[in-house]
């Protein structure tokens, strides 16, 4: 415990947590705007401009923040003060923390904290989203909000059992919970010349595990929480930044599910063929480190698209295929995967 | 070499009050969405204390089977009692009569329970991942409990199946 | 006395400097935004329409059985997972091997029936049951 420690520490903290984070969640907001237009064959925002610079529109989000800053942090009649003030807090602080163990690079240099346990404590930890949501609708003191706090609860808590199960396959097959591992062992390859990455040897469980979490993020297909375009979602009651904050959390989880992804499924930061202990160094970790966030960047984009092209279930469609369809799936997954490797 | 000892000591005493601290919010506090709340923070200031003890899966399960799913049941319990506002008993006007002598019998227990038992020491090297460890366990010492839990979580899925039927089945639309 | 520690001294690190973050957000949001509380607007927003009725009230008890449901399954996956990371370092041996097959298989297998019994008594079906009898929804 020295001092060099804890000003990396805080170094790799404010890059990954805040700076990566929190600042690719807000592209993403402008992102899922412009994505939206593109696939409406219209221009989606242009406006906002910096000295007449307008960039695309990606000053928007900027736009945004300031508005949210200057507007009124209301608190509605009847309302549980303190619990409503807690909730946007308890919504936005777990997807921040889950990059904590996120390996973005070769070794210990490029992650906060190389647990053991990496994929459990972000298990762990994205659990705790639900907290978010489900207080903070009770606490407005609205039938709609929470109503809509409920069914975010009784989403979320379905889809994260099978989000656990279908990753069991992943921790056979490597052997490790450890996320810096399972990147390691995702550097081997099958008869010589196939990448052994996750989507590769457990493709039943990147779909289930990609629609699990999807799910749990509470967004379109399965935005019967939110249902920002008719139905009143458990922020309902909510204003200025408190709001921005239930909204900026959605999309950090996008880029939480993408690192998740991106680590477990499409070898985190290896480039196929090269340098698979990760210990070349020089321009070649550089390149690793940037393959990572392109994959991160890539799976954004993919949660994007997938969420603009797939209309919306009805509730008891979603838990329909929460309980009926991935939680099975995911079991039989499972035992699929101990058959065969039994085999082998 | 020192001053990592005593960090860790510092750190362990903090998550000791935090635990003792959320645990008087639970049971003192008057709404009991507070009192929920107060056992998030005490399971997790729990959680950190194990894995301050280098029991990295113990930590985490804490988190994700009791912060994630019974805090949620509880949560949920909560929000199924009609007019929630009312509620402002909590704990502390019923019974107290009973209850003191039933809380110092129960820490005269546990007091026993933590004196008497000799609390083996981990060799050093034995930590590290515990995973593998616990995994092995599981196949070799507690195998047949392992496969007793199957069942228990089997009897659990029935048992609420029958607690709630009155329930479900006429139309409860309220 | 390793440095076994440190990664945990980096998470709390992590979780306090996010809790401050989130914390200074909403703390400039408060100085910044103007205050302006009126009755009507401190209502409870139903489209426009006065309140119809309060929101404290009883919902339906299948959320409950739910819950009581993802506790199980957390509990079965959470015990999945150390058997998992083992299992195939335990297939190299031929008897133990067969042994972690076949506890999987038994312990999955039990929970499979629970399911299947839950979904036959029909706790997982979430539509109305008017539009169930009416036809409506299949």
């Amino acid at each position: 415990m020295d001092l060099t420690f804890l000003l990396m520490t805080l170094l790799k903290i404010v890059l990954i947590c805040f700076v990566f984070a929190m600042i690719l969640g807000a592209i993403l907001t402008w992102g899922e705007r412009k994505l939206s237009a593109v696939v409406q064959d219209r221009i989606g925002p242009n406006r906002a401009s910096i000295l007449g610079v307008t960039a695309l529109g990606l000053m928007h989000p900027i736009a945004d923040m300031l508005k949210a800053f200057t507007k009124e942090d209301f608190v509605p009649a009847g309302a549980n003060r303190f619990l409503f003030a807690m909730a946007p807090m308890l919504a936005m602080v777990p997807p921040l923390v889950v990059f904590a163990v996120v390996p973005f690079g070769p070794g210990p240099d490029f992650v906060i904290a190389p647990l053991d346990t990496g994929v459990l404590f972000i298990f762990a930890i994205g659990g705790m989203g639900i907290y978010g949501a489900t207080l903070g609708g009770w606490s407005s003191n609205n039938s709609f909000a929470l109503l809509g706090s409920l069914r975010a609860a009784a989403q979320m808590i379905s889809y994260e059992v099978s989000m656990g199960l279908n990753l069991v396959g992943i921790f056979m097959i490597f052997g490790t919970v450890s996320l810096s591992n399972i990147v390691l062992g995702q550097g081997q390859l099958l008869w010589g010349w196939l990448p052994m990455w996750g989507i590769v040897v457990q493709p039943v469980a990147f779909i289930l595990f990609m629609t699990a979490s999807m799910a749990e993020n509470k967004r379109a297909p399965f935005d019967l929480p939110e249902g920002e375009s008719e139905i009143l979602g458990y922020n309902l009651e909510y204003s200025s930044m408190r709001f921005a904050l239930f909204f900026l959390s959605e999309f950090v989880e996008i880029v939480v599910i993408a690192a998740m992804a991106a680590t477990l499924f499409f070898g985190g930061w290896q480039i196929p063929w090269v340098d698979p202990q990760g210990t070349a160094g020089g321009w070649i970790t550089v390149g690793q480190v940037a393959a990572f966030v392109g994959k991160v960047v890539f799976l954004c984009w993919v949660q994007l698209i997938i969420r603009w092209t797939l209309p919306r279930f009805r509730y008891d469609q979603v838990m329909a295929l929460g309980w009926k369809y991935l939680l099975p799936l995911s079991l039989l997954n499972i035992v699929a995967t101990a058959v065969v490797l039994a085999m082998l | 070499m020192m001053d990592a000892l005593t960090l860790k000591d510092a750190l362990f005493w903090a998550f000791a009050f935090l635990t003792v601290g959320f645990g008087l919010m639970v049971t003192f506090h008057r709404s009991l969405v507070h009192a929920a709340l107060g056992l998030m923070g005490t399971l997790l200031s729990v959680a950190c204390i194990y894995g301050l003890l280098d029991a990295d899966f113990v930590a985490v399960t804490q988190i994700i089977v009791y912060v994630g799913g019974v805090l949620i049941l509880f949560l949920f319990g909560v929000f199924l009692t009609r007019r929630i506002d009312d509620i402002e008993v909590s704990n502390l006007s019923v019974n107290w009569m009973v209850a003191v002598p039933a809380g110092l019998v129960l820490l005269a227990v546990i007091l026993y329970a933590v004196i008497s038992s000799p609390l083996p020491m981990a060799p050093v090297d034995a930590t590290g991942p515990t995973v593998e460890g616990i995994g092995n366990e599981f196949l070799s010492r507690y195998l047949l409990p392992f496969e007793v839990l199957s069942v228990i979580l089997l009897a659990v899925l029935v048992g609420a199946l029958m607690m709630a039927r009155r329930e479900l089945k006429p139309e409860e639309r309220d | 006395m390793g440095a076994d520690y440190l990664p945990y001294v980096a998470i709390v690190l992590t979780i306090v400097l996010s809790i401050g973050l989130v914390g200074v957000i909403l703390v400039v949001n408060a100085l910044l935004g103007p205050k302006d509380l009126s009755g009507a607007k401190s209502e409870s927003f139903e489209c426009g329409n006065p309140p119809a009725d309060t929101s404290r009230k009883r919902f339906s008890v299948k959320f409950y059985v739910v819950a009581i449901f993802f506790v199980v399954f957390d509990i079965e996956a959470v015990f999945l997972f150390p058997w998992a990371v083992m299992y195939r370092d335990l297939l190299k041996s031929p008897v133990y091997g067969s042994i972690a097959l076949a506890e999987v298989l038994v312990f999955t297998g039990v929970l499979a029936v629970g399911l299947w019994y839950v979904w036959k008594k029909g706790a997982l079906d979430w539509a109305f049951d008017g539009a169930r009898s009416g036809g409506t929804d299949d």
